[in-house]
C-alpha cells in the first residue's frame, strides 16, 4: 500500500508543480487566418544534453530544430532548443496529442478551431484544453476569491517576483492565505474522489450506512479525521485506525481492500505526474476575448500546471476578429444605392 | 378611241389601283419600328440606364424591401462594433499584464487606451506593432501637462515656509513606515 501522509501529499503536489531541473519550455501556437497552425517550441536548460523529443508537448523527428547557445539574466550559459512546425490544422494536433510519446503522454489533451462569418467580421476561436484529472473534486474557485484566483493562476516566476518586490508583505500574505486555501480544496477533493472511487468499487455490496450518498453526508466529517491526523495518517492509515474512524471498525475490517484501492486511485490522480509549460497563443486581427495573460511582449499567455486541471477541464481559449473589407465595400456601395435611390424619389 | 387606245387606258387603270403583294409584311413592320426605335435610343442612353438601375423607386414593396434591407444592414453593423468595442474594454479591464516588472496597477484612462492598442493592433503580427500617431500626440501632452503641474506644484511649495515643511515631514513618515514593515 502506498504510504499516506496528507501533508507530504500535498506537499508533494506543491513540488511537482515546482520546477524538477527539467527544461523550461514555451510553447507558442501562430494561428492562421485558414486554420493552419504554426507551432513553436522553445526550450531552455543549463544542462547541456537534453532531448528535444523528451519534452512537454508532441515533438518529433518531422519538427525542424535549431540549437543554441544563450546567456541567461544572471549571467549562466543555457542551452536552447527551438523547433518549428506548421499544422495543416487542428486535426493534425490532435493526431500528435493522440500519439504523444513525451513527458505528458498520460494527459489527455486536445485543440479546438473555429471560424465564423460573421459578414463584416471573420470570428477566430482556438482553444487547447487539458481534460481534468480528478472526476469528483472541486472546483478550486469554490475556495479562492478573485482577487486569489488571480494568484492561484499567476506563472510561478511572476509570484517571486510580486513577492519580492514594492508591497511585498502584502503578496506574501496573499501568497500564504492562497496556499492554505489551495491545501485544503486539494483535501477536500482527494477526500470526495476518494468517496466516490469507494462507492464505485464497493457497488452493489454497500449497505445503507457505506452507500454514495451516506459516505458524502460524511465528507466533512472525514476531511477533519484527515487534518487531524496530518502527521502520523501514514502508520494510522495502514493499522486501519483511520479507516475505522471514517465507516466504522466492522466496515473498516471487511472493505479495507477496497479502502485502499480507492486511496491509491485518489491519490494517483491527485500526484500525477505532470510537467509543467508555458502556452502563447497568436491570433489573426483584433483579439476581443481571451481567458489568459499578456506576456512582456504583447503575447496572450497561459501557464500550463497540474493544479490547473486536477478538477476542473483547463480551457485556454481566444477569440479574435478580422474585418471582412470586401463585405464593407459591397455594403457601403448598396447602402449609398438605396440611399440615391430614395432621394431621386423624394425629389421625383 | 380606238380599241387599242382603250385597253392602253384600261391596263393603266388597273396597274394604277393594283396594290403591291407585300410578302412577309409582319418582318417589315417590326424592321422599321426597330429601326425608328434606334434613331430615338442614340439621344437617349444615360437616361435610360438611369431609368433602369433607379426604376425599382417607383415599385413601392421593392422600394420598401431594399430600405429595409439596407437599416438592417446598418443595424448589423452598428451592433456588432459596439459589441466589440465592449468585448476589448471589458479585455482590458481583466487583462493581467506579466511584464519583467510587477504588474499593472490601477491604470488610468490613456494607459487603458494603450493597452487596448496593444492587444488589438499587437498580436496579429509577431514581427511588427503599429501604434496610432494620435496616441503617441496624446501620450506626449499628457505627458508634458503632467510635468508642467508637477513644476508649478514644487514651485508653490517652495513659496510656503510652512507648507514645505509638512510635506517633507508627512514624506519622512512615509519612509520611516516603510522601513519598518
Amino acid at each position: 500500500m502506498k504510504k499516506l501522509k496528507p501533508g507530504l501529499v500535498i506537499s508533494m503536489a506543491f513540488l511537482m508543480t515546482a520546477s524538477c531541473n527539467e527544461p523550461k519550455t514555451v510553447v507558442t501556437n501562430i494561428v492562421h487566418p485558414d486554420g493552419s497552425v504554426t507551432r513553436k517550441i522553445e526550450m531552455k536548460s543549463s544542462e547541456k544534453n537534453f532531448r528535444i523529443t523528451n519534452v512537454q508537448v508532441p515533438c518529433d523527428s518531422t519538427w525542424t530544430v535549431r540549437d543554441s547557445l544563450e546567456i541567461g539574466e544572471k549571467g549562466d550559459t543555457l542551452w536552447v532548443k527551438r523547433a518549428e512546425k506548421t499544422f495543416t490544422d487542428v486535426e493534425e494536433i490532435n493526431l500528435a496529442y493522440k500519439s504523444d510519446s513525451g513527458l505528458n503522454k498520460n494527459f489527455p489533451r486536445h485543440a479546438e478551431f473555429k471560424k465564423r462569418f460573421r459578414w463584416f467580421n471573420t470570428e477566430y476561436t482556438f482553444k487547447e484544453i487539458i481534460d481534468k484529472n480528478m472526476h469528483y473534486g472541486y472546483p478550486v474557485s469554490d475556495f479562492l476569491d478573485s482577487e486569489e484566483l488571480k494568484w492561484f493562476y499567476y506563472p510561478d516566476s511572476h509570484i517571486e517576483k510580486m513577492k519580492n518586490g514594492p508591497d511585498s508583505i502584502k503578496y506574501r500574505a496573499l501568497n500564504d492565505t492562497v496556499d492554505k486555501k489551495v491545501e485544503n480544496w486539494m483535501i477536500k477533493s482527494l477526500v470526495s474522489e476518494w468517496i466516490a472511487e469507494f462507492s464505485n468499487l464497493l457497488g452493489e455490496n454497500s449497505k445503507n450506512e457505506l452507500s454514495a450518498e451516506s459516505l458524502m453526508n460524511n465528507e466533512d466529517r472525514f476531511v477533519t479525521i484527515v487534518k487531524k491526523y496530518d502527521e502520523k495518517f501514514d502508520s494510522l492509515w495502514s493499522n486501519g485506525i483511520i479507516l475505522k474512524e471514517f465507516i466504522g471498525e466492522a466496515s473498516a475490517i471487511k472493505y479495507k481492500t477496497q479502502a485502499d484501492s480507492a486511496v491509491n486511485i485518489s491519490i494517483n490522480r491527485l500526484l500525477a505526474d505532470f510537467r509543467d509549460y508555458t502556452l502563447r497563443t497568436i491570433m489573426p486581427g483584433k483579439v476581443t476575448e481571451m481567458n489568459g495573460m499578456i506576456d512582456s511582449s504583447g503575447v496572450l499567455m497561459w501557464p500550463v500546471k497540474s493544479d490547473y486541471f486536477l478538477t476542473q477541464t483547463y480551457e485556454m481559449k481566444a477569440v479574435s476578429k478580422v474585418p471582412n473589407i470586401w463585405a464593407w465595400i459591397v455594403s457601403g456601395v448598396f447602402i449609398s444605392f438605396v440611399i440615391y435611390g430614395a432621394i431621386i424619389r423624394k425629389r421625383g | 378611241m380606238t380599241k387599242t387606245e382603250e385597253q392602253y387606258k384600261r391596263l393603266i387603270t388597273r396597274l394604277r389601283y393594283a396594290k403591291p403583294e407585300l410578302k412577309r409584311a409582319d418582318e417589315l413592320s417590326d424592321e422599321i419600328i426597330r429601326k425608328i426605335r434606334g434613331l430615338r435610343h442614340k439621344g437617349l442612353t444615360i437616361q435610360g440606364i438611369a431609368d433602369s438601375i433607379f426604376g425599382w423607386i417607383y415599385i413601392p414593396w421593392v422600394r420598401r424591401s431594399l430600405i429595409g434591407a439596407a437599416f438592417i444592414l446598418v443595424m448589423v453593423f452598428v451592433y456588432q462594433q459596439v459589441f466589440i468595442i465592449r468585448q476589448v474594454r471589458d479585455l482590458s479591464s481583466k487583462i493581467t499584464n506579466i511584464s519583467n516588472g510587477t504588474p499593472t496597477p490601477s491604470i488610468p484612462e490613456l494607459d487603458r487606451k494603450l493597452t487596448i492598442y496593444k492587444i488589438s493592433a499587437g498580436l496579429s503580427s509577431s514581427s511588427e506593432t503599429k501604434i496610432n500617431d494620435n496616441k503617441i500626440k496624446e501620450l506626449i501632452e499628457s505627458y508634458e501637462s503632467l510635468q508642467s503641474k508637477y513644476k508649478d506644484l514644487i514651485r508653490i511649495i517652495d513659496k510656503n515656509p510652512h507648507l514645505k515643511k509638512y510635506v517633507e515631514k508627512e514624506l519622512e513618515n512615509q519612509r520611516n513606515l516603510k522601513t519598518n514593515l
